[in-house]
C-alpha cells in the first residue's frame, strides 16, 4: 500500500497541501496579535493561542511588571494569604515565546489597526484582544479618584486595605461601600465584610462594619447574613440599595445623609475602562457588547473583548474564573478562524464560578456552566451553589477547594 | 485528467480527511480538558492543597467518576451509557459526595467525557512534594502491604485495573475520600469495603491516618 508521503511525491507536491498553503499565506500576513492587559483573561488567552498557533506573534501590553491579582485583596485581611506569595511575573510566558511590553496603551485606532503607548511608541496589530478588566465611573461619586482606597482592581491597591483594617483604632468604624449594577467580583463585597469581621472578632472586638451596597439583596446573599448573625451579632450593619454620591475626608453621603467612619473603603460604579470607551467599544450600558463564543466586539471588527469589560447581557459574571474560561473560548475560536475551520468548533464548556471564603473553616461556591448551542448562542446548561443547610464538612472543604482554585489558576496564568 | 490520476486524487483526499478527523478528536479532548485546568492545575497536576491531581488516572476510572457526577440524581442512566457503549464495559460507577463537579459533568456528553478521559489518562503521573510524619508513614507502609497492596499495587502508585491513585495525590483529598467512604457519602467497591472494615476493626481509626501518611511520603 502506498503511504501518504509517497502519494504526495507521486503527485509532485511537497508536504504542504494546496488548501493549507492558502491558509498559511493569509495567516502570515495577519498573525500579529496584541493583548491589552496581562491578567486572568489576557495571560490565558496568550498561552492557549500560542499552543494552537505557535507561529503567531503574540504581544501582551501590561503596565505592571509584577501582577497582583485583585481576587486576593480580601484574603490578605485575615491572613488567609501572604502578600509575598501572591505576586507574579511574566518570565514563563516570555520564555514560551510571548512578548510582554510593560507600558500603558493610550489609544486604539481600529481603522489603521494601531495602538499608541504612553512610552511614545505605536504598534500595529492584525487582531486586538482587550483584556483590561473594569474601569471606574469616577463621576458617579463626588470626590472619588485614583487615591480613593478601593482595593478592587489588580495592582498596588490590592495590598493597601489589609494594613488599614489592622490599624483601625479599637472600637472603630469601617464603611465598605460598593455600587449598584454589575460589579467585578459579585460576591467580593460580602466576602470582604466577612473577612474583616473574622479579623475584628479576634483583634478588635468592638469594631463596627457598615456595608452600603447599591444593589438590592438577592437570595444567594442570605447565606452571608446568616453567617454574620450567628458569628458576629451586632458587628455588621448592612444597608441595601444604598448608593454613595459623595465622599469627603472620612464621611460618605447617601440619600439618607452623611455617615462618618474611621476607615472608608469605597468602590465607584464599575464599567469598561476608558480605553474601551475611547475606542468606541462600549454601548450605552458602559460595557462592551461581544459575540458569544468568539468574543469579537459587536462595535469594531478585529477587536475582541474578554473578561470583566464584556456586556452583562451574555449572563457571565465578572470573575477571574469566568475571564479564564472566556479567554480559552476566544483563543480556540480565533485559531479555528485562522485555520479555516468552523469558528465555533471544539469549544469547551465555559465554567463561570465564584468562591467566597467567609472564614478559615467556611467557604461557599456558585457555578454556572455554559455551552455554545447549535444557534451559536451561549446557553446555560447547568448550575449549582452552596446551600445554607449544607453539611459542615462541605463548607470546610470548600475553603481548601477555593485555595486550590487560587493556586491552580494563578499557576495556569504564570507557569 | 486520466483515470489513474483521478483515483490517486480521491485516495489522497480521503487520507487527508481521515487524518483531519483523527487530529480533531485529539484536539477536542485537549480543548475540552482545558476547561478543567483552572481548578485541577496545568496538565491535570493540581498544585493543591485539596483539589485532586487527575493526570495519570486510568481512562475507565475518569469515565466512571464523570458519569457518576453527571447522573448523580439517577445512576441508572450512567449504567445505561455503559450498556450502550461496549468499549465502557469495564467502567464502574460509584456515587460521589456532591460538589461543583456535578455541574461540570452535566455539561458534557458521554462522548466528550470519553475524549477528556483519554486526554488525562495519557498524561504522566507526577509525584508530589508533601510533608509527612516518618513514624506514621512507617506504620502505614505495613498496613498498606497487608490490606491494600493487592489492588493498589506498587505501594499505591499504580492505577492499573482502574484503581484510584494514592501516591502523587494530595493528602487532604485522600482524607476527604476516606471520610466519605466511612460516612457512606461515597460509593465503595465491595472488596475494598471488606478490607477497610477489617482494618478498622483490628487497627482502629488511626490506621487511616497512618496509611495517608505513607502515601504522602512516597515522593
Amino acid at each position: 500500500m502506498l503511504s501518504r508521503r509517497s502519494l504526495l511525491k507521486l503527485l509532485g507536491i511537497s508536504s504542504a497541501l494546496p488548501l493549507m498553503g492558502v491558509t498559511r499565506l493569509a495567516w502570515a500576513a495577519e498573525n500579529r496579535i496584541i493583548i491589552v492587559g496581562g491578567g486572568a483573561a489576557g495571560t490565558i488567552f496568550a498561552k492557549y493561542l500560542k499552543k494552537i498557533l505557535p507561529a503567531a506573534e503574540i504581544t501582551i501590553v501590561e503596565k505592571n511588571k509584577t501582577y497582583q491579582p485583585a481576587f486576593v485583596s480580601n484574603h490578605l485581611i485575615n491572613g488567609l494569604l501572604d502578600i509575598n506569595a501572591t505576586q507574579y511575573g511574566y518570565q514563563t510566558l516570555q520564555k514560551n515565546g510571548i512578548k510582554v511590553i510593560h507600558d500603558t496603551v493610550t489609544e486604539i485606532d481600529p481603522v489603521s489597526k494601531n495602538i499608541a503607548l504612553a512610552g511614545g511608541k505605536s504598534l500595529p496589530y492584525d487582531r486586538l484582544v482587550l483584556a483590561q478588566g473594569i474601569g471606574f465611573d469616577n463621576a458617579a461619586i463626588q470626590g472619588f479618584d485614583e487615591n480613593t482606597l478601593h482595593s478592587w482592581t489588580a495592582g498596588e491597591q490590592v495590598q493597601q486595605l489589609a494594613p488599614k483594617v489592622a490599624g483601625l483604632k479599637p472600637g472603630g468604624v469601617v464603611i465598605v461601600a460598593t455600587p449598584a449594577g454589575s460589579i467585578s467580583g459579585p460576591w467580593a463585597p460580602f466576602e470582604r465584610v466577612s473577612q474583616m469581621a473574622a479579623y475584628f472578632s479576634i483583634n478588635n472586638k468592638k469594631a463596627k462594619i457598615i456595608l452600603l451596597n447599591g444593589n438590592a439583596k438577592t437570595e444567594d446573599l442570605a447565606i452571608f447574613e446568616d453567617y454574620w448573625q450567628q458569628h458576629y451579632p451586632g458587628m455588621i450593619e448592612a444597608q441595601w440599595q444604598t448608593n454613595v454620591s459623595a465622599i469627603a475626608g472620612n464621611s460618605v453621603t447617601t440619600s439618607a445623609g452623611n455617615t462618618t467612619a474611621n476607615l472608608l473603603n469605597v468602590v465607584a460604579a464599575n464599567r469598561a475602562g476608558n480605553l474601551a470607551l475611547k475606542a468606541g467599544l462600549t454601548d450605552s450600558s458602559g460595557w462592551c457588547p461581544v459575540a458569544a463564543g468568539t468574543f469579537e466586539s459587536s462595535k469594531q471588527k478585529g477587536i475582541y473583548v474578554i473578561g470583566d469589560a464584556i456586556t452583562p447581557e451574555l449572563g457571565l459574571s465578572k470573575t477571574a474564573q469566568s475571564a479564564n474560561a472566556q479567554a480559552k473560548l476566544c483563543a480556540i475560536a480565533m485559531a479555528n478562524q485562522v485555520q479555516g475551520k468552523a469558528v465555533l468548533q471544539d469549544l469547551p464548556p465555559l465554567i463561570d464560578s465564584e468562591y467566597a471564603i467567609l472564614n478559615n473553616d467556611y467557604a461557599i461556591f456558585r457555578t454556572k456552566v455554559f455551552r455554545i448551542n447549535a444557534d451559536k448562542k451561549l446557553t446555560q446548561v447547568s448550575h449549582g451553589k452552596s446551600q445554607i443547610d449544607d453539611p459542615e464538612k462541605q463548607a470546610q472543604r470548600e475553603v481548601l477547594y477555593a485555595q486550590s482554585w487560587f493556586n491552580n489558576i494563578t499557576h495556569e496564568m504564570f507557569e | 485528467m486520466n483515470k489513474a490520476c483521478f483515483k490517486v486524487m480521491i485516495i489522497l483526499l480521503l487520507l487527508t480527511c481521515a487524518s483531519t478527523v483523527v487530529a480533531d478528536n485529539k484536539d477536542l479532548g485537549e480543548r475540552l480538558a482545558w476547561s478543567c485546568l483552572s481548578c485541577h492545575g496545568n496538565a491535570g497536576a493540581s498544585q493543591g492543597p485539596a483539589t485532586p491531581v487527575i493526570a495519570g488516572l486510568s481512562y475507565n476510572y475518569i469515565v466512571g467518576v464523570m458519569l457518576a457526577y453527571k447522573y448523580t440524581d439517577d445512576l441508572e442512566k450512567a449504567l445505561d451509557v455503559i450498556d450502550n457503549n461496549p468499549d465502557l464495559a469495564d467502567v464502574g460507577i460509584y456515587e460521589r459526595f456532591p460538589s461543583t463537579m456535578n455541574n461540570v459533568a452535566s455539561a458534557l456528553s458521554p462522548d466528550e467525557i470519553k475524549a477528556i478521559a483519554k486526554y488525562f489518562s495519557e498524561l504522566p503521573l507526577e509525584k508530589l512534594n508533601q510533608q509527612f510524619d516518618e513514624k506514621l508513614a512507617a506504620a502505614g507502609k505495613k498496613l498498606h502491604k497487608k490490606y491494600c497492596d493487592k489492588c493498589h499495587e506498587n505501594g499505591g502508585a499504580s492505577t492499573a485495573d482502574d484503581v484510584g491513585m494514592l501516591v502523587g495525590q494530595w493528602r487532604n483529598y485522600l482524607t476527604f475520600t476516606m471520610q466519605d467512604y466511612q460516612s457512606g457519602d461515597r460509593g465503595i467497591h465491595k472488596k475494598m469495603n471488606t478490607k477497610l472494615k477489617s482494618m478498622l476493626d483490628k487497627k482502629g481509626e488511626e490506621s487511616i491516618t497512618q496509611l495517608i501518611e505513607y502515601y504522602s511520603s512516597q515522593q
